[in-house]
């Protein structure tokens, strides 16, 4: 069995200026922690960030100048109180470029990422302003080729004359950064209590790096197949992490801590 | 919470600190840490002293 394990320093410096980037947990929710405070700490600037609900995680990331270019539903963390204290400064502020699209649609777009398609259709957002209106501008979009041109289409379906679909773009990214409770040394890894995308996140990222509470055996994992989440080959790598969601939470290690 | 706050925060737990163990024991260290655990039974620490933030 190949060892993928790496130290939490190594494998933040794999994550280049620039990057694109998703991060595993939702809201207050088993966010890979140390990792962004690794990221913080060795200064990384111009971060592309996707994600469906983000919360201190990214807050954190944004307050520290790391991040350049976010595509997102919401990012709030009660925590610190509903909408992220720095996402709303660097959005007032305009310190930040942005897009976003309804929490489905977001989790949408990463499917067809994981799909391995270029984009999917849904009703979602129909009737909302975050179908009418548009963040970047076409000027923004055109300047990063990681940036779908557009943010959005509207079809008329092949199979049923006068219904209309959105087409959502696939997200793709460099990195996916998770946080779990259990992985083997080669990258089989599995979640306790809820999931949320983190594994369709996975599927849509060139490199994913799983940093976890503890590492274990892979006889232990492979006595219960059906509660495993990712299998080795989705993991090119893995950090050995206890408390790495610390501040926010995971289902059967620890609540919240907050710093004061 | 204003900008010199955050960047206190910043200062303190994230540049302030070798590495993440650093941040553990600057949050507390492994006394409050375990406090914190999850009971194996419920998934969560049912014992635990809330407080509020204000």
């Amino acid at each position: 069995m190949a060892s993928k394990l790496i130290g939490l320093a190594d494998a933040a410096r794999l994550v280049p200026d620039g990057a694109t980037l998703s991060l595993g947990g939702f809201t207050a929710q088993r966010h890979p922690m140390a990792f962004v405070y690794e990221l913080i700490r060795q200064r990384r600037r111009d971060l592309y960030l996707f994600g469906h609900s983000p919360g201190g995680d990214w807050d954190i990331l944004l307050g520290a100048g790391c991040v350049k270019r976010v595509e997102l539903a919401y990012e709030a963390d009660e925590a610190f109180g509903t909408i992220g204290p720095r996402w709303r400064r660097a959005v007032q502020g305009g310190q930040v470029e942005w897009e976003d699209y309804s929490n489905f649609g977001m989790v949408t777009r990463f499917q067809a990422g994981a799909m391995g398609l270029p984009f999917l259709p849904t009703r979602t957002m129909f009737g909302s302003d975050v179908m009418a209106k548009a963040a970047l501008t076409a000027e923004q979009r055109a300047a990063d080729p990681r940036t779908s041109p557009q943010k959005l289409a509207v079809i008329e379906s092949p199979f049923q004359p006068g219904e209309k679909l959105i087409l959502l773009p696939a997200i793709h990214t460099e990195f996916c950064v998770l946080h779990v409770q259990k992985a083997t040394e080669n990258g089989l890894t599995r979640v306790e209590g809820q999931t949320f995308a983190d594994n369709i996140q996975a599927l849509c990222a060139e490199t994913v790096i799983v940093t976890a509470e503890e590492i274990v055996p892979e006889d232990e994992l492979r006595r219960e197949p059906e509660r495993n989440f990712l299998p080795p080959f989705a993991v090119k790598h893995v950090v050995h992490v206890p408390l790495g969601h610390t501040l926010t939470r995971s289902t059967n290690i620890m609540i919240t801590i907050r710093a004061s | 919470m204003v900008d010199e706050d955050f960047q206190a925060y910043l200062e303190k737990y994230v540049y302030g600190v070798a590495d993440f163990a650093g941040y553990l024991a600057a949050v507390g260290g492994s006394g409050r840490l375990d406090g914190l655990k999850a009971d194996p039974e419920y998934g969560y620490s049912p014992n635990l002293k809330r407080r509020r933030l204000d």
